[in-house]
């Protein structure tokens, strides 16, 4: 997987400076945990709900041999075939042969990250082909040659006034300004995309899950978008991760439960389709052919690794979400199709450490996407197993490697870390102004602390450090 | 097509990442069967409508199948619709008498333009979530479902499910010889985010879902559709 997270400490001061997209992600701070965390309230046991979605998922990766096994063995029975990719290109080459078969040049998609990972649109484009994305949000980025900002919402970085200049950029429609509405754009979308579905040779979706009792295929969305894509072009391809496949049907229902929940708010998605092979006998419509492309790329070697709890991961994107960092800088600064926590924690995995050692270290672990997370992924554990490795294999630049000798030497001595502390914060409070909420606040730190206050302030430390009231209350209670 | 190399190499290093792991254990418990206890059918209905209509969804009651045809006029009056509408083979292959006042003009054909309004059955309701499931078959090319600028559905009350557990269990028993193609469990209409808030409906498929729930114990016992006859 190619990434431009060796950028990221650029990235970051250009998502920074965006205004437009700041103002998007506080959209994303403010309403995303709401909306979730009302949806969690108006169900009476989503922790238990949880605690059955996340054994689903261990369950099924610790016997994923044999549920692959049994999916494939179904798939071929009602008349699909299956396809096995050991990295991006071997999937990529894999589908535009299935292309070619198909024997039309017109594809339609609906999202998929696996696609994205694997970098399938502009393969196929090279191979001659015309792609269109008919999730919206993918759509407007594909017109603008963009990357996904977001797992779920991939043009949420993307004003409407940038959608309307970039619908008006690419439609064929006769007029002299661009589209201003909302409403007059998703009529013109619909119109156009339409169009597409209706030509198209190949559909390409990806998958949520794989059931492996039936060999079937479940994929969410809420536009609709995908069951077009899937039933009526002639072929239909499902590109996916090898790890989505769970045991039963009746699995699926209780990760649909914590998915949407989890990622929209939402009891159930608009649309859940399970999907199982081609056209059946005396069926007018539908697929003739039905492939599933089960990709690896690099899922397989963290089976059993001290990343193998992240395989579990259902892509709902809460962790995002509810991240201090994502909502701050938003996806492209991490320069990888995966971004927020689950990005921080699968980009090295997938693309190799050495380019990624920033993303793990864009963490304040303050735990909120662990605590969010329906299939109790332990993201901060995760980060900081990279973070250790890339100190041990001394990919940090060398002022933070010694920073982090020095952090280590003054934990180790409470004498030093109880004087270091308590200089410490009484240099940074003296620096402190009061704030219009009868707290103190810093405007600017000197040198290294600049980096924080350029963009927002730094609450004051309190006049005594805990250890200090903690001594004064045991020791006022004593006498 | 299937590359055996490819294949093989990615079990054998499945097979050694679970090598650390003891004996794969048994199946998990399926999930919470006891979650949705509601007591008596009229508040599954109830519970049923509530859901679908926070999704944007409208519903109405309707005593019997027979006065299913009323029920669409009414709904395409008062919505400013034309009285022209696609119905799935389902609700009225057999059934001469379906719109007998003649009320309606019912077209056979594929949808290719947009504005369309399509009438379909249900394999059945989901009160847990307020969604419909549909299924493909010889008679209804579900593709309808997703062209159509309009969609009525006809819901047979006693197809309502509590929860997923109970429906899974009664689908997997009329499905025992294989599942549909496409099983589609839809929630209000179709919707995107993509163009800000708040969300908008009718992003490709319909942005309108009415539920006809028909109070008699079925239409034809099963929505009209007979499940898993595709064979």
């Amino acid at each position: 997987m190619r990434t431009t997270s060796r950028r990221f400490h650029t990235q970051v001061r250009e998502a920074l400076g965006n205004d437009t997209l700041r103002t998007s992600l506080d959209g994303v701070r403010r309403v995303m945990p709401q909306i979730r965390a009302a949806a969690v309230d108006q169900c009476d046991d989503f922790s238990a709900l949880c605690a059955r979605a996340e054994a689903v998922r261990r369950d099924a990766l610790l016997r994923l041999d044999q549920l692959l096994e049994k999916f494939e063995q179904k798939v071929i029975e009602s008349g699909g075939h299956v396809h096995w990719a050991r990295n991006g290109q071997e999937a990529t080459e894999i589908i535009a042969d299935l292309c070619a078969a198909a024997g039309g040049r017109r594809i339609i998609k609906s999202k998929s990250m696996v696609s994205e990972e694997i970098e399938l649109n502009p393969a196929l484009e090279t191979a001659g082909y015309d792609v269109t994305e008919t999730d919206l949000g993918e759509y407007i980025i594909q017109l603008r040659g963009e990357k996904p900002s977001h797992i779920l919402a991939p043009s949420l970085h993307v004003t409407l006034e940038e959608v309307g200049e970039a619908f008006h950029a690419h439609h064929d429609i006769e007029r002299d300004t661009p589209p201003t509405e909302a409403g007059e754009m998703l009529l013109e979308a619909r119109g156009v995309l339409r169009e597409k579905f209706l030509s198209a040779d190949v559909g390409i979706t990806g998958a949520n899950f794989l059931v492996a009792e039936t060999g079937g295929a479940v994929i969410v969305t809420n536009e609709g978008n995908a069951d077009l894509t899937m039933s009526l072009p002639d072929t239909h391809i499902v590109v996916t991760g090898i790890e989505k496949v769970v045991p039963s049907l009746a699995d699926t229902g209780t990760l649909l439960r914590v998915l949407a929940r989890s990622a929209i708010g939402e009891r159930l998605s608009n649309y859940t389709t399970f999907v199982h092979g081609p056209r059946q006998a005396g069926e007018i419509s539908g697929p003739r052919k039905f492939h599933v492309v089960l990709v690896d790329n690099g899922r397989s070697a963290l089976l059993g690794s001290e990343f193998h709890d992240m395989l579990r991961c259902i892509r709902c994107s809460a962790c995002l979400n509810h991240c201090p960092v994502y909502t701050a800088v938003g996806g492209h600064a991490y320069g990888s199709v995966y971004s927020g926590p689950m990005g921080a924690v699968l980009t090295p995995a997938f693309a190799g450490l050495p380019g990624t050692v920033h993303l793990p270290a864009a963490s304040t672990f303050c735990g909120h996407c662990e605590a969010v997370c329906p299939v109790g992924i332990p993201l901060v554990q995760l980060l900081r197993r990279w973070r250790e490795k890339s100190f041990s294999q001394s990919l940090p630049a060398a002022g933070e490697r010694f920073g982090l000798r020095v952090w280590r030497f003054v934990n180790r001595w409470p004498t030093v870390y109880r004087a270091v502390t308590t200089f410490g914060a009484m240099v940074i409070r003296s620096l402190s102004v009061p704030g219009s909420d009868r707290r103190r606040w810093i405007k600017r730190l000197p040198f290294p602390g600049g980096a924080w206050t350029q963009h927002r302030d730094m609450p004051a430390p309190a006049a005594n450090s805990f250890q200090t009231r903690w001594r004064q209350r045991r020791s006022g209670r004593e006498s | 097509m299937t590359n055996r190399s490819a294949r093989d190499e990615i079990m054998s290093s499945i097979r050694s990442g679970l090598e650390k792991f003891a004996k794969a254990p048994e199946p998990v418990q399926q999930a919470v069967a006891e979650r949705a206890k509601m007591p008596d059918r009229e508040s599954l209905i109830e519970t049923f409508r509530h859901f679908a209509a926070e999704e944007a969804a409208t519903s109405e009651r309707v005593d019997g199948s027979a006065d299913v045809p009323r029920a669409v006029v009414q709904y395409l009056l008062a919505n400013a619709l034309p009285l022209e509408v696609i119905a799935a083979g389902q609700i009225i292959s057999g059934r001469p008498d379906w719109n007998r006042a003649g009320e309606l003009d019912i077209v056979d054909r594929p949808i290719r333009a947009d504005g369309d309004t399509v009438v379909t059955g249900c394999f059945a309701g989901l009160a847990e979530s307020g969604a419909v499931v549909t299924i493909s078959s010889p008679d209804f090319p579900n593709e309808l479902q997703f062209l159509a600028a309009t969609h009525i559905v006809v819901v047979p009350a006693g197809r309502i499910f509590a929860d997923y557990e109970s429906f899974w269990q009664i689908a997997g028993q009329e499905f025992a010889t294989g599942m549909p193609r496409s099983m589609n469990w839809i929630v209000g209409p179709s919707r995107t985010a993509d163009l800000g808030v708040p969300s908008r409906l009718g992003a490709h498929g319909p942005s309108r879902l009415h539920l006809l729930i028909v109070n008699e114990p079925g239409v034809d016992e099963r929505g009209g559709d007979e499940p898993g006859v595709d064979e």
